[in-house]
């Protein structure tokens, strides 16, 4: 006998591990044709307010043949309780144990693809076709699936890669990332998983749009979720007052990379506000810029309840904004904080990086410099409420990303951020001005990881078997230990993250073709060290390549041969 | 027109995996629950609007109970007949709504709770049993948290706080009847019971391989000693 209770009674917060939600999906084990654990490597809160996750649930889950069931991470006490008493980790449905690592990868967006991996594991193991090696070599052909197993690499002396070598010659050379053509008629989870405990997101989370229009040049995102495809406003009501019947919830949240882009939102948000005020449930619109953010906007936000306003210059200067193609002028800075103010707000947010390519101590000094000028903003807006105003500045230290024009670019070295960090703070000299900012030293491994090759794996394993756990968290991060297992596996940090690579090296994830060439980050880099910019696709397209992909996209010219 | 509400009381019971639900939690679980069953209930008036819901006695996290109460207020022409199944049909199966009334009394005149502790362990006996009804006849120290020390503990004699406690043993587990003080300045946790029983009888029952106790909520009482409704 084995009673569970007695040990969720003496771990944190046991509704992690109880499962039973309203919401979750039980089938019968014997009865499926294809089981999936779908692993998430954070605890239940993070893992619960996913999007992704809660999608690919309920994508899954449709098919009857196939079970889906959720893991997540055990935090640290109770994964000590699961070694003390021999116990596997289980999923949260039927407590059944998962043991072995990823042999494949899904790349690009997984509603499609998931279920097509699931059918033809039920046709080979129908067919008696199915062995693990054979298996993974068919998967391999299915599009966006990459099997690492199936490519050698081979390194040059200098430690770079030389090449990715396919082992079969009926596998593709590059995998290419799969995306949802049409987002109108993809799986939209209006029936999530209820948490009983608090999760980080618990909300109506609508996406209302894939891709982002801006290209500014740090950023990942902003290149590997394109083409960029709007859903209908319409429907998305639709979506929205469902997902709202089903869950209870009372706020919804307008998700995407960049919301006052979407072209649907002045009809979306009137939709929405016909039902949302007398029900009570507040809307909230993150990720809007400056540029675009109007007194229209901050009314439909504040009927029922509001937040801090949070806006992203990433840069102090013009110069700097212009290299890093952020497209915003301090004045369109200003003028969205005026309108802030006006509305009855003391306190906005910025949000800053600092360590991008070409800059100098002039553009550190930008950032103060532009968060004084908002503090004088507030005393120029005539209407402004009582009180002194309270700018937060958010500064964090960039990390070059694969899939960026920054991708060839060495990351500032530790000094220099700490450096610069001590600097920025001698500027902000004003008790109106907060200043945030994150460890430099966080950043240094995220730059390694971020750009790594298979070379890394022996530092995660190494990782793993020091029993570093939730290095994310910062109560468990150790930037000791991962320099001591740098130095134990042999690798020097600086390679990674410090380097700054040729145009022409073969990079670790030239594996994977995300839509957007090399050539159109190479041109962008190019433009960065200009000072130029690039429209977003809305005024002109730039080129990049993602519309190779297909899809219904409002703003790609036609297929190009 | 400003709508009228009347008070309406829900009486629930959560068992199961539900009772790892912490009080916050079950707040939290019960606000989206009334919005799925489409119950109406009146919002705080407010910057952050939010339903007007307020739950007697919570219980710790870990402890079940039969009779929980949560007070909400709907429009006046509400069939509140109607609300139990609406609520069930939206409740994970560990949580029940039993019967929707209006109040005649309130929250504060609960003055008793009535547990049922059950544990499990291969050191039990009779003897045990007749230790553990004993134990309590005799002042019990317990360490409780306080904001009174600077350690943030204080030690506390338990044992004015709880009205009768009997302990029976049969077919390998120890039933433990207890009648404890509900009241806000005395109240007492039923974790105490077992913390004197590992504190004073060595009954350690950490061993999730071959120990279990479980707590109830079985009824809670009156002054008068009737069932509070």
């Amino acid at each position: 006998m084995f009673y569970k209770d007695t040990l969720l009674k003496q771990v944190l917060k046991p509704g992690r591990y109880t499962g039973g939600e309203y919401g979750q999906v039980i089938k019968d084990a014997a009865k499926v044709k294809c089981r999936w654990a779908f692993a998430f490597p954070d605890t239940y809160e993070i893992g619960m307010s996913n999007l992704g996750v809660r999608l690919l649930y309920g994508v899954l889950n449709k098919d009857d043949d196939v079970y889906c069931e959720r893991v997540y991470a055990p935090w640290t006490d109770m994964e000590e309780q699961l070694i003390k008493y021999g116990l596997p980790l289980t999923s949260i449905e039927t407590g059944t144990p998962l043991a072995d690592f990823f042999d494949v990868f899904s790349i690009g967006e997984g509603e499609e693809a998931l279920p097509e991996f699931s059918r033809l594991y039920i046709k080979m193991k129908k067919s008696g076709e199915y062995s693990r090696a054979a298996f993974l070599h068919e998967a391999a052909k299915l599009p966006g699936f990459y099997v690492p197993s199936l490519y050698d690499v081979s390194y040059n002396g200098d430690g770079t890669v030389k090449e990715y070598k396919p082992v079969y010659g009926d596998i593709p050379e590059t995998v290419t990332k799969r995306i949802i053509g049409d987002l109108n008629t993809a799986y939209y989870p209006d029936m999530p998983v209820m948490p009983y405990i608090e999760c980080v997101q618990d909300r109506i989370t609508l996406e209302i749009m894939r891709g982002c229009i801006r290209g500014c040049r740090f950023c990942q995102a902003g290149m590997i979720y394109r083409p960029v495809r709007e859903k209908d406003p319409v429907l998305l009501n639709e979506q929205a007052k469902r997902t709202y019947e089903n869950t209870g919830y009372d706020e919804i949240s307008l998700c995407s990379l960049s919301t006052s882009d979407y072209t649907g939102l002045r009809e979306l948000t009137d939709g929405l506000l016909s039902w949302t005020d007398e029900n009570m449930i507040s809307l909230t619109l993150p990720s809007l810029r400056a540029d675009s953010f109007t007194d229209e906007l901050m009314k439909k936000i504040s009927s029922v309840r509001t937040s801090t306003l949070t806006f992203a210059p990433e840069a102090g200067t013009q110069r700097l904004r212009d290299v890093i193609n952020k497209n915003l002028t301090e004045e369109e800075v200003l003028k969205a904080c005026r309108v802030a103010f006006a509305a009855g707000k003391t306190a906005v947010k910025l949000y800053f990086m600092i360590g991008h390519p070409t800059e100098t101590d002039e553009d550190i000094k930008g950032i103060a410099e532009l968060a004084k000028s908002v503090i004088n903003c507030f005393y120029e807006t005539e209407n402004r409420p009582k009180g002194k105003p309270l700018v937060t500045i958010s500064v964090a230290c960039f990390i070059p990303k694969p899939f960026t024009a920054f991708q060839w670019e060495g990351q500032n070295t530790l000094d220099e951020y700490k450096r610069k960090q001590r600097l920025l703070g001698s500027f902000c000299n004003d008790r109106r001005i907060k200043y945030n900012y994150h460890d430099a030293d966080g950043s240094l491994i995220e730059a390694v990881l971020a750009r790594g090759d298979r070379k890394l794996c022996k530092v995660m394993k190494a990782a793993c078997e020091h029993g570093m756990r939730f290095d994310a968290w910062t109560e468990y991060f150790d930037f000791g230990k991962w320099m001591s297992l740098f130095e134990e596996c042999d690798i020097d940090p600086a390679f990674y993250a410090n380097r700054e690579r040729s145009v022409d090296e073969v990079l670790p994830w030239d594996i994977i073709d995300c839509g957007v060439t090399k050539s159109f980050f190479r041109r962008e880099r190019e433009k960065a060290y200009k000072g130029e910019t690039t429209e977003s696709c809305a005024e002109n397209c730039a080129g990049c390549g993602a519309n190779k992909l297909g899809g219904e996209c409002r703003w790609c010219p036609s297929i190009k041969k | 027109m400003v709508p009228v509400y009347k008070k309406v009381r829900l009486r629930f019971k959560k068992t199961g995996n539900a009772k790892f639900i912490s009080h916050l939690d079950l707040d939290r679980t019960m606000k989206t629950v009334l919005t799925r069953a489409k119950v109406k209930v009146e919002h705080t008036h407010g910057y952050n609007p939010r339903p007007y819901l307020v739950f007697s006695l919570p219980t710790s996290v870990g402890t079940e109970s039969l009779c929980e109460f949560l007070d909400i207020k709907v429009p006046e022409d509400t069939d509140i007949s109607l609300i139990p199944e609406a609520l069930n049909r939206n409740l994970p199966p560990d949580i029940r709504v039993l019967e929707a009334y209006i109040p005649e009394s309130d929250f504060k005149e609960i003055k008793y709770a009535e547990y049922d502790i059950t544990v499990i362990s291969p050191v039990l006996s009779e003897e045990l049993a007749e230790k553990t009804e004993a134990l309590f006849k005799a002042p019990v120290i317990i360490e409780k948290r306080t904001k009174k020390t600077e350690s943030g503990f204080m030690d506390c004699d338990i044992t004015p706080n709880i009205y009768r406690l009997t302990a029976k043993y049969s077919d390998g587990k120890m039933l433990i009847n207890t009648l404890v003080s509900a009241e806000n300045a005395t109240y007492m946790n039923p974790e105490n019971v077992i913390k004197a029983l590992d504190k004073y009888l060595d009954l350690d029952l950490s061993d999730p391989a071959t120990c279990l106790y479980t707590v109830m909520r079985v009824a809670v009482y009156t002054n008068e000693k009737v069932n509070f409704m």
